[in-house]
């Protein structure tokens, strides 16, 4: 990959002086891939804040057009961009902070059908999807190709979150082995809940990618911004787990 | 003996409250615990933590402290002034 350029350098100047990051670190993020599904109240700040971090290449997955409702949190989106494509203006945007990052932006959410080759395109992957089918799909490619998973979550004024590392960790089907019946798309969140716990979330990639930092491996960080507590949980490995698990059980399905 | 239990998010939403102190006649599992609350509070909290059979449902992430608990272990006995949090799955969005 190309080395950094003078312009880069000045650019990300104050985190180049962060202790263990350096420009070796900040190499690693420009050569690194990121996908962030989708580009909403979680995926707009992850993406921003990769975008800012000097990312070198992010894949934006996310159908749909910009609706009212989506502007309390999505702030990628703009009034004016109601009913236009989102990844559209997620990537508009996105090239106005940063116009070095390379962008692809798919029309599209996460499916079985496309996680495979969408998660093949890159190095690291940061679920801030809606709909646990769509998890699933991602937490499954992620476990078979190796690659890191960030996982972030919220209700209301709470989140939680943790960085799935193939091999080490549990995975999200040790943590839910089954689609949660009460689950629904919609739900109460403010846009600040979101973008904390987004900020968290481009923050394990980037210590995961720029190897700097202690990623939440196996540890789940829930957070409730009603009383600001902040508790970080251990989080069990499932050995019958049908998707990372290493029981015979598991490895005859 | 009792015990704090905390519920989360959706949990919380229908549970009404964020937290309370339950008594025990004495030491149980998790398992138990949810029962308990579920029993207590009414069909609507019992219908998301408990599924037709009256087993803990998966999806729900139980902590004995900072530590998880499988729904199945009963190994790990709840003690006197134990913290069990109820977590309920949430998503992005």
């Amino acid at each position: 990959m190309a080395p950094l350029t003078d312009h880069e350098k000045a650019v990300y100047e104050w985190q180049i002086w962060v202790p263990g990051f350096g420009e070796a670190g900040q190499q690693a993020l420009k050569d690194a891939s990121v996908l962030v599904s989708r580009v909403g109240g979680l995926g707009s700040v992850v993406a921003y804040e990769l975008a800012a971090a000097g990312i070198g290449r992010l894949v934006l997955a996310h159908a749909g057009d910009i609706k009212p409702s989506d502007l309390n949190r999505q702030l990628l989106m703009t009034h004016d961009g109601l009913g236009s494509s989102r990844v559209e203006s997620a990537q508009r945007r996105l090239k106005e902070l940063n116009p070095r990052l390379e962008i692809v932006a798919v029309p599209e959410n996460v499916t079985e059908e496309n996680a495979a080759k969408l998660v093949g395109e890159v190095d690291l992957v940061v679920d801030c999807a809606p709909l646990f089918p769509e998890r699933f799909a991602m937490n499954r490619q992620c476990i078979q190709q190796g690659k890191p998973l960030v996982d972030c979550a919220m209700y209301d004024c709470e989140f939680q979150i943790t960085t799935i590392l193939p091999g080490q960790t549990p995975c999200l089907a040790c943590l839910f082995p089954e689609d949660p019946p009460a689950w629904r798309r919609e739900f109460p969140v403010f846009g600040a809940v979101s973008g904390t716990v987004a900020c968290l979330g481009a923050m394990e990639a980037i210590k995961v990618l720029g190897d700097v930092g202690e990623p939440l491996a196996g540890t789940l960080l829930t957070c409730d911004l009603r009383d600001m507590t902040f508790q970080r949980r251990r989080l069990l490995k499932r050995e019958d787990c049908p998707v990372c698990g290493t029981s015979t059980e598991a490895l005859s399905k | 003996m009792q015990v704090t239990v905390e519920y989360t998010a959706q949990i919380k939403s229908i549970a009404g409250l964020a937290r309370e102190v339950i008594k025990l006649d004495g030491p149980c599992t998790v398992a138990d615990i949810a029962r308990q609350v579920a029993s207590a509070r009414g069909e609507d909290l019992a219908g998301m933590l408990l599924d037709e059979n009256g087993q803990p449902r998966p999806s729900i992430l139980v902590f004995r402290g900072e530590d998880q608990v499988r729904w199945d272990d009963t190994s790990t006995v709840v003690s006197d002034g134990d913290t069990i949090t109820l977590l309920s799955p949430v998503s992005g969005g």
